[in-house]
């Protein structure tokens, strides 16, 4: 089995790592890199829980090899606070909204949903719920999920929609 | 669900990737944007010796337009092409397809040509270049050849594709501005693999069909082109169309089957419907337009 | 939050929105799931199963495997009887066929776990699980509730395949003269199908033997204290010998109840070979060897009144629960459900599973 030097930035940082052919990226981000909010729940595509943002789209983490991620820009989940711990407006949002309860899908959700709506990306509501048929979530019955896109998409993450803190 | 062990290259350009799977003897297996090949790799259904990834030869990316109409480049990403202006200026019904192929996480690493390449019979892209005509350019070190999507497909995941070809690009002939898209699918769930679909385009002139080309995806073990619809359709009046007599003529092609997802009598009835309401939809829209 | 200080007790929160507090680690990558614990020189664990639903197991040869690099240990069942456990039910009984983590001379349902093997990566416990080598002979299985009330008893000396029965299938003199002396008689037949629960978080545990006879377990579940009771029980352990960590959990659907086969010969092993093991089941375990539940038919005789009141009613109610069934159980609940939710003077039933 061949081995592979690669180079990426994860989360905004350079990082170099010596990874077998086979290797995911998912496990390569869990096992290597700690990112252990990156969840793997079916490992064949369906359940969205691994979604990361590769080169800013969001991609599965499961259907990728690390090394294929060689020279690109990778962000999970742990990279969308800001350093001061301020939460991304998406996870703003969902917790607003309630959109999660035993968290296992959320990483993944918030991967897509901050693919669509970070930098110059603004999708509508729609399009947001669109994207949601890429993941899977038992809890909530989706409904906290769609309050949270509708707050995204209109751009009300923060003005009263949810919980006050 | 970890992949059985194998090694890795990435070729940097077609001739490279070529001569890999020249001297692979079968052995090698070809990764496009993976988002079917990964999941059977996890499950250990698929064990190559090695996997030739194509993802960073700079021919195969991108759309162009030509002589023979608009050719897509076999890497490049479904997502991509959904986007591209001259595929919604030239093949609309193509971009339809597109929008159903999948999640939006998984168009962003799939491609067109590997979809096509693989031949899923339940999956909307080699039905599309079926319906559409598509010429498939297959590469080896032998050479180049120019296969056409309708005869490509063999049964499922089974092509004309060689073990040492690589499908490069993917040509859609032109089909006049305004003609007509004809698309729809039954899925369980928005992203999964259809139940029923079908996909296809017509052209209409003075109250005349001129033109129509329509294949089934999921309604038997390839893609299935609707040759007596599109012998029926050909020539004759929108007057006098009788939309439940064709749709009849459509299913009479296919050759569905029973899984645990649906009965093929579910299918036939489905398919009956969808096309019967697609053609109802797509010539009243010309006559009213 | 707003909540004011000054009250105590409950109406501090009733009508107010409360943040959840575990939502900042969930919504930062910062849960602690299963497969996020790490110990130092923890092995991974994958097993060969069986790809049949019942037969003898002729010979099991593991020779290639364990030549396999990163292979620490390929154990079948007669290796983890050196650490005895008895499997017990939800309630804390003993069952009343003997359970065996791993398959013991014989398979009884496809995706049965048949060896254990750790290893120091996952990807190399598979590469070697593959590599094992069971002969099976092969027996008709017994699928469907119609096929389990003809044929002979699955499990060596038992008497048929019912495995509890409560009431009886006959109706009796009474509310048979109340159903056939009411105004209208109605005979239903509903079937339920199997579901399999599919929690986001497959099964998954990592078992920690520390000191001779300490068990440290971190495990997805439903309640840890209930897996500690348990399996302090099951091995005879004191309670004090057994911590049980389940920080975040990714649902559960009655599935993370209690540990079951790969869950103990997971600890087993840990015991009997003194290495942190993690075992994280897959999806395509969770799909095929997961425990699953309903499918469940129910025959519903009701009688009513000329009003359409409920004069009385008879439930005869089967349940299929697989080849083992966690106790005997048959599944009383759903009548619970009928006679708690509709007045009715009468209600008589038989339940069976």
């Amino acid at each position: 089995m061949s081995k592979h030097a690669i180079d990426l930035t994860l989360n905004g940082q350079r990082r170099s790592a010596g990874v077998e052919a086979r290797t995911s990226l998912a496990d390569y981000l869990r096992l290597d890199a700690g990112c252990t909010g990156v969840h793997l729940g079916c490992e064949h595509g369906v359940c969205g829980a691994c979604t990361v943002t590769v080169d800013g789209r969001a991609v599965r983490s499961c259907l990728m090899l690390a090394v294929q991620a060689d020279g690109c820009a990778v962000t999970t989940v742990e990279g969308l606070a800001a350093p001061d711990g301020t939460f991304h407006p998406v996870q703003q949002a969902m917790r607003e909204a309630h959109g999660l309860q035993c968290g296992f899908c959320t990483p993944g959700v918030l991967m897509t949903f901050a693919a669509l709506t970070g930098g110059e990306a603004r999708a509508s509501e729609e399009e947001l719920v669109s994207a949601m048929s890429g993941h899977v979530c038992r809890c909530t019955g989706y409904q906290g999920i769609r309050r949270a896109a509708r707050a995204l998409a209109e751009g009300t993450v923060g003005a009263g929609a949810g919980a006050a803190e | 669900m970890k992949p059985a062990p194998f090694d890795y290259e990435r070729p940097a350009s077609i001739a490279e990737a070529c001569r890999i799977l020249s001297e692979a003897g079968g052995g090698a297996t070809v990764l496009a944007g993976g988002q079917t090949l990964m999941p059977l790799l996890n499950l250990r259904m698929s064990q190559p010796f090695i996997l030739v990834d194509i993802g960073r030869i700079a021919a195969l990316q991108g759309v162009s337009r030509g002589g023979d109409g608009t050719r897509i480049g076999a890497m490049t990403r479904q997502a991509d092409a959904l986007a591209d202006p001259l595929l919604a200026a030239h093949l609309p019904a193509l971009v339809t397809a597109l929008g159903h192929v999948g999640h939006h996480q998984t168009r962003n690493r799939g491609t067109v040509g590997g979809s096509v390449a693989l031949g899923e019979p339940a999956a909307e892209m080699p039905a599309a270049a079926v319906a559409l005509g598509a010429m498939l350019e297959l590469t080896s070190v032998r050479g180049t050849r120019k296969v056409p999507a309708d005869g490509f497909y063999i049964g499922p995941y089974m092509t004309a594709l060689e073990p040492d070809e690589l499908l490069t690009a993917v040509t859609y002939p032109d089909w006049p501005e305004g003609h007509l898209v004809l698309f729809r699918e039954v899925a369980r769930r928005p992203g999964d693999f259809a139940l029923v679909g079908m996909v296809g385009a017509a052209v209409v002139e003075e109250g005349i069909v001129t033109r129509a080309g329509l294949a089934w995806f999921g309604m038997g073990p390839t893609p299935i082109r609707m040759r007596q619809l599109e012998a029926a359709l050909v020539g004759a009046a929108l007057a006098g169309l009788d939309a439940h007599a064709l749709a009849a003529l459509g299913v009479a092609d296919s050759a569905p089957f029973d899984d645990h997802h649906a009965s093929a009598e579910y299918r036939r009835t489905v398919g009956r419907r969808i096309l019967a309401r697609s053609l109802r939809e797509a010539f009243a829209l010309k006559e009213t337009a | 939050m707003n909540a004011p200080n000054s009250s105590l007790g409950a109406t501090r929160w009733i009508g107010q929105r409360v943040p959840r507090k575990e939502d900042p680690r969930l919504l930062t990558g910062r849960g602690q799931f299963v497969d996020d614990i790490v110990l130092p020189g923890m092995l991974h664990v994958a097993f060969a199963r069986s790809p049949i639903a019942r037969g003898r197991i002729v010979s099991i040869d593991t020779a290639a495997a364990r030549e396999m690099p990163g292979v620490h240990g390929v154990l079948t069942m007669a290796d983890l009887a050196a650490r005895p456990i008895t499997m017990l039910s939800f309630f804390f009984t003993e069952a009343e066929i003997p359970i065996t983590p791993l398959a013991d001379g014989h398979v009884s349902y496809a995706g049965e776990p048949v060896v254990l093997v750790a290893a120091e990566t996952r990807a190399q416990a598979e590469d070697a699980a593959s590599l094992v080598e069971i002969a099976y002979e092969e027996l008709d299985p017994v699928v469907t509730i119609a096929q389990a009330r003809t044929a002979g008893p699955i499990h060596p000396g038992m008497d048929s395949n019912v495995a509890a029965e409560i009431g009886d299938e006959e109706i009796e003199d009474e509310l048979e003269d109340t159903l056939a002396g009411s105004a209208l008689r109605l005979s239903h037949r509903i079937v339920h199908q199997r579901i399999s629960q599919s929690p986001m978080e497959t099964r998954g545990v990592l078992a920690s033997r520390d000191g001779p006879e300490e068990l440290q377990l971190w495990i997805t579940c439903q309640s840890p204290h209930l897996v500690a009771r348990w399996v302090s029980l099951a091995l005879g352990l004191p309670d004090s010998a057994i911590r049980v960590v389940a920080k975040d959990v990714g649902g559960a659907f009655g599935l993370k109840n209690h540990p079951w086969k790969e869950e103990c010969a997971v600890i087993v092993a840990a015991l009997l070979m003194g290495k942190p093991l993690k075992w994280i089941e897959d999806r395509y375990e969770a799909l095929t060897a997961s425990n699953q539940a309903r499918e469940a038919e129910m025959t519903l005789q009701a009688g009513f009144d000329a009003e359409g009141r409920l004069t009385g009613s008879h439930g005869i109610y089967d349940c299929n629960n697989g080849a083992f069934p966690q106790g005997a159980d048959s599944n009383i609940a759903v009548h619970m459900f009928v006679w708690a939710a509709y007045k009715q003077p009468a209600y008589a039933f038989v339940s069976r599973g």
